[in-house]
């Protein structure tokens, strides 16, 4: 792969982990919050896979592209619980939000 | 079996004040914490000497009995034996007196634990033992004037304290161990030896009570109860010296420079506390101005040592002696001031009275045929060899023996019992008298006996007609002096006085700590750490932490803005981007 | 598995099981929830007495886990860390008892007791940790343990202070893993085998060693409570009082302290700290700490954010003896593990007494408690003895080895901060005991309760009594073999120095 196409996929990951961050901090309702956190995630995996392809023997390594797809079934496994939690917690308080939120 | 002594001597007390702290009040035990420091004396008297090592105490630690230890323990053990007698009687209806028994119990373990002691951990630690137990028997009758009394003490306390353990470490680290056997060679030897002397004499001397250290004492000595101030000025001060005694280098080497030092403390304190022991009205104040003078002129025999070494035998004897002169007159003195306080409405008894208390009096000055007399013998004696200066010194002495007969009549003035006393305890209980006619006699029967038994070198300790001399003139001066002086003083004191407080310079050193910690210090003035610190007046360092924090909350509202939040995440889109290409 | 490995890893089960129990009980079953908790404790406290009696005979406790190629999850026995373990161990016991007894009638028991479990497992795997990475796993484990205890009451303050605690330590989780990771990018797995980083490593890595020293302190720093990464601490002093002591004694601020000693004496190495010039910033920071502690503490007029400043200049002590080059400081700084541990949790047992007794907790409020509470106050008395230095107490022996490391390596500077610290301690807790016994009660006290035969119930009165007597004894007896001071003496001597 050439430098500009690596370019591209790497940019594209730190692009999309920087709107998925300022969606975390920003964002008030707490689905719109995991679906950021997803976000960040992909990004990071855009990452991972270019770096991959800058391995010094010229195939891809393999090790980052595995981690990702470690990575792919936390953030499936995580997203899974958070979407419990806020789901619990509507039924608790009736909200989406969280109280500190709630005040401003 | 002197082991096994020592041991019961340690233990028991420390047992016995858990009891008194536990159990309900009752007689027996009462009995037994008089008797307690009976072990002490036994061990003193009839222990052979040794040396013990417990390898399983403190840092390795080495207890035992040479001469110098046992003569502090027998001195040590008599005044406790009879303090606890007297603290009997005098203490019997004391609402407090539980709560007593246990600090004097405490406080007397660790005395004897310092004269046993022959390593600087051990010294230490019973040192440390006995100073701050001692706080519980100053401030006894929680008056105002104690609890002060006690303040100063226990600041003083700790500074000293700390001052031993740095010079203890020094010791430990640059000598190579703490064992008092061939300390003097090791530390004439070694790098920092200077540092070491110096917070060696500060920290002893802070207990000596060497000016401008000794401000604690006056208020103290007062405050406590009568057995508790004759122990604490005739054996708990001692310590100093005793510890000065065992760590300093003497009979090695020259210290010219420490020892002129010394000399100017020395004199110095002899002859301001006389001063200022003059003017006082408490006869306790006068007495503990005695002390302090007293151990001025301890301090300077014993920078005769430091300044020619080849002095330090007999200045070692000359100590010695002086010192069981000292306890004994004093703590006889301190039980007479109890006994004054009790009701004798016959005028013969109170002539009785007067005329025994002359006798420890006036051996304070070095009357012929008291142990005084022995002791400032010696101590002239030893002053005769340090050549340049010896003329300086036979004047010191001079002036140092009119200057103490002058507080001691000044004593004997206030301590003078009324028809109507202040303190009555109705008559005066045979425990109290007991121990102090034991005293007062023993001030002069222990010359008597040192005599006989020809401990000292007869050079300077018979009683030649030249020695008895030159010893009485200055006290017969002094008297007459004092009567000369009786009527011009009586008008002036009428027409206004000079009135030196006790503590004399506490007073101005009090004020201005608390001048300094007010300008750290919300303004009621007073030291926060009782715990009233009113808060709605924030200090400094509240209006630091406060600056700070509203910095800190001030840049979070800074990055919740959202330009600044966007140009943050460029940022770090770039910083990653640099670490993926590297 | 051979019977050595079930041994440590029974060790750390031993807590973490009837943890997860716990959560999984009926509120209401306490009984079954205590004897848990006291099976758990008395477990491990026995087990770690197995370990030690294997390992004086000779035996290797190892346990090693390859979790990815190159990462190793390794516990291992190895003097220093057992010594951590069994202070860890010992303490949990007697901080379980007095939790049940403190929290009798709370609210939310299972909640607290699940997360008291899980954080003392932490606390022994970090201790028994064999290599940088296990170390990690188990300290990030820990803070995520303690937040919920920090904000077990619920309230607005505590939730706060939650927050605050979550902030400082996984900012400082981050710049740990960061720093460890880039150690090990440059010089492979880094295990606590006893041969750390040689002095002549790479020359032109000095810059990059020095950076990630400096970040990996920062990290220990946060949860060592090193000045100005403590802000945390006294705002944690809202969560329970067994908390509280657990927090500030065994688990949380040791972990740091313990991560510094690892750090400089495993990691780095005594040699490659010297030639790299690290140690000066180390005895700085750590002093800074001693000195502002003391200090903030003077102006402390509840008991426990005073007792909290206490801990920040205390622990400090620990890290100026690991700074302070030589022998004799380390050993200080090693003993004073133990010591303060002992001594500070004394002090918190005693104040969580005062608390839950008398509703005593302002300072202004002691008066006369030594004549209402004799017992817990006599604890209260010895602690705050030794904290200042007193002899016969184990805090002297620590003050005397961290006093003599600093002549020994020629810091004359650091003996005036120790005198400073000293005098400064002496001018805060000092009146605390005056106050005590030497003044007379109250009419009435704040908010009195009956909780016993004695002056409070047993299992609040028994932990601050033997905690108190095992500090007089480890001062008194420091000579014995096998005392804390001659298992300092015997790590520094026989692993690090030559």
């Amino acid at each position: 792969m050439d430098t500009r196409t690596f370019f591209l996929y790497a940019v594209a990951g730190v692009v999309l982990f920087g709107i998925g961050f300022h969606g975390i901090l920003f964002c008030r309702n707490l689905v719109r919050k995991v679906l950021a956190l997803n976000l960040m995630g992909a990004g990071i995996f855009l990452v991972f896979v270019a770096l991959s392809t800058r391995a010094p023997s010229g195939t891809p390594d393999p090790v980052p592209q595995a981690m990702v797809l470690t990575g792919i079934v936390v953030a499936v496994s995580a997203t899974a619980l958070m979407l419990a939690l806020i789901r619990r917690l509507y039924r608790e308080t009736g909200f989406t939000e969280l109280p500190c939120d709630l005040e401003d | 079996m002197s082991e096994l002594l020592l041991a019961i001597m340690l233990v028991v007390p420390l047992v016995l004040a858990a009891a008194q702290g536990l159990v309900p009040r009752t007689g027996w035990l009462d009995h037994l914490t008089a008797w307690a420091a009976l072990p002490g004396l036994l061990l003193a008297l009839w222990g052979n000497d040794f040396s013990h090592e417990v390898p399983w105490l403190l840092l390795g630690s080495h207890l035992g009995l040479d001469l110098t230890g046992r003569i502090f323990l027998g001195l040590t053990a008599g005044l406790w034996l009879a303090a606890g007698v007297y603290a009997k009687a005098y203490l019997a209806d004391d609402p407090r007196g539980c709560q007593f028994q246990v600090f004097f119990l405490v406080t007397m373990t660790g005395n004897l634990g310092v004269t046993v002691a022959q390593d600087g951990v051990s010294f230490l630690t019973f040192f440390t033992v006995m100073s701050l137990a001692a706080y519980g028997l100053i401030v006894h009758d929680r008056l105002a004037a104690s609890l002060r009394a006690g303040k100063v003490y226990i600041v003083m306390t700790v500074t000293g304290e700390t001052l031993l353990l740095v010079a203890m470490v020094l010791l430990a680290v640059q000598t190579g161990s703490v064992q008092f056997e061939g300390l003097a060679q090791r530390l004439t030897a070694s790098a920092g030896r200077d540092w070491i002397i110096g917070l060696l004499l500060a920290g002893f001397g802070i207990k000596l009570g060497i000016m401008p250290l000794h401000v604690w004492l006056p208020l103290a000595h007062p405050a406590a109860p009568t057995p508790a101030s004759a122990v604490l000025s005739g054996v708990m001060i001692k310590t100093g010296l005793l510890g000065l005694l065992r760590t300093l280098p003497l009979g090695t080497e020259s210290f010219t420079q420490w020892g002129k030092l010394c000399l100017a403390a020395g004199i110095a304190t002899c002859f301001f506390a006389a001063f200022i022991g003059t003017l006082q009205r408490n006869p306790k104040a006068v007495l503990a101005y005695s002390s302090i003078s007293q151990m001025g002129l301890i301090l300077l025999i014993l920078a005769l040592a430091l300044i020619a070494p080849a002095a330090w035998p007999m200045v070692g004897t000359a100590l010695l002696v002086w010192v069981v002169h000292h306890g004994l007159a004093k703590s006889a003195l301190f039980f007479g001031v109890g006994i004054a306080g009790a009701s004798m409405r016959a005028a013969p008894l109170r002539g009785l009275f007067m005329t025994t208390m002359t006798l420890p009096a006036l051996a304070l000055t070095g009357l012929p045929l008291t142990l005084g007399f022995t002791a400032k013998g010696g101590a002239k004696y030893a002053s005769a060899m340090l050549e340049p200066s010896s003329g300086m010194l036979a004047w010191v002495f001079l002036l140092s023996t009119a200057s103490t007969t002058l507080l001691v009549l000044r004593f004997l003035w206030t301590v003078w019992p009324t028809s109507s006393p202040i303190h009555s305890h109705n008559r005066p209980a045979t425990g109290m008298l007991v121990p102090w006619a034991i005293l007062c006699m023993s001030v002069s029967g222990s010359f008597f006996f040192v005599q006989f038994r020809q401990w000292t070198d007869p050079a300077w300790s018979s009683l030649t007609a030249s020695a008895v001399w030159t010893s009485s003139w200055p006290i017969v001066a002094a008297i007459a002096f004092a009567a000369l002086m009786i009527r011009p003083l009586k008008r002036w004191q009428t027409g206004g006085r000079i009135c030196i407080p006790e503590g004399d310079i506490c007073g101005p050193i009090v004020l201005l700590a608390n001048w300094i910690l007010r300008s750290c210090n919300p303004p009621d003035g007073k030291f926060p750490v009782a715990g009233k610190v009113a808060l709605a007046h924030p200090t400094w360092v509240h209006h630091f932490s406060g600056i700070i924090l509203r910095k800190f909350d001030e840049l979070a509202a800074l990055v919740e803005n959202d330009t600044i939040a966007a140009l943050i995440f460029a940022l770090l889109a770039v910083v990653l981007l640099l670490i993926s290409l590297g | 598995m051979t019977p050595q490995q079930w041994l440590l890893l029974g060790v750390v089960a031993s807590s973490l099981i009837p943890g997860c129990f716990i959560f999984l009980l009926g509120e209401r079953r306490a009984t079954l929830r205590s004897l848990l908790n006291m099976g758990g404790a008395a477990l491990k406290v026995g087990l770690v007495l197995a370990v030690l009696w294997g390992v004086s005979r000779g035996q290797a406790f190892e346990i090693r886990y390859g979790l990815v190629e190159g990462i190793d999850f390794v516990l291992r026995a190895d003097s220093l860390s057992l010594l951590f373990v069994t202070l860890s161990a010992g303490l949990w016991f007697l901080t379980t008892m007095y939790a049940i007894g403190y929290l009798e009638d709370s609210p939310n028991r299972n909640r607290f007791f699940g997360f008291f479990s899980l954080c003392v497992t932490a606390s022994t795997g970090l201790a028994l940790a064999g290599n940088l990475l296990t170390f990690l796993i188990f300290y990030e484990m820990l803070t995520l343990t303690t937040y919920p205890l920090v904000v077990h009451r619920g309230t607005e303050d505590s939730l706060r202070s939650g927050r605050w605690y979550l902030l400082f330590s996984l900012s400082g989780g981050g710049v740990l893993l960061l720093a460890i990771v880039w150690l090990q990018s440059l010089v492979g797995p880094i295990e606590f085998d006893g041969q750390p980083l040689a002095a002549s490593f790479q020359g032109q890595a000095d810059g990059q060693l020095r950076l990630i020293f400096v970040m990996m302190l920062a990290g220990f720093g946060v949860k060592a409570a090193l000045v100005p990464l403590h802000i945390w601490l006294p705002m944690a002093m809202v969560a329970p009082a067994p908390v509280s002591a657990l927090l500030h004694a065994v688990a949380v601020v040791k972990a740091g302290a313990f991560g510094i000693t690892r750090l400089v004496l495993d990691v780095y190495g005594t040699d490659l700290c010297d030639r790299l010039n690290l140690l000066p910033l180390l005895t700085f920071c750590a002093a800074v700490t001693i000195i502002y502690g003391s200090f903030r503490a003077l102006f402390q007029d509840d008991l426990k954010r005073r007792l909290a400043f206490s801990t920040v200049s205390q622990v400090s002590y620990i890290a100026l003896g690991i700074g302070v080059s030589g022998p004799l400081g380390a050993i200080g700084g090693i003993i004073h593990l133990v010591h303060q541990g002992m001594m500070k949790i004394t002090l918190f047992f005693a104040a969580g007494n005062l608390a839950e007794t008398l509703g005593v907790k302002k300072v202004a409020q002691m008066d006369g408690t030594g004549w209402r509470m004799p017992g817990t106050m006599a604890a209260f008395t010895i602690a705050a003895l030794g904290m200042i230095g007193m002899p016969p107490t184990a805090g002297f022996i620590s003050k005397w080895y961290l006093a003599g490391g600093a002549v020994e390596a020629g810091n004359w500077w650091v003996i005036g901060v120790l005198v400073a610290s000293s005098v400064l301690n002496a001018a805060y807790f000092l009146p605390l005991i005056y106050a005590a016994w030497f003044r007379p009660p109250p009419e009435q006290w704040p908010a009195e309760r009956e909780r016993g035969r004695f002056e409070t119930s047993f299992l609040l009165l028994f932990p601050p009594l033997v905690t108190a007597a095992l500090t007089l004894l480890t001062g008194l007896l420091a000579g014995l073999p096998f005392s804390p001071l001659d298992w300092a003496e015997f790590i520094v001597r026989q692993e690090y120095l030559p």
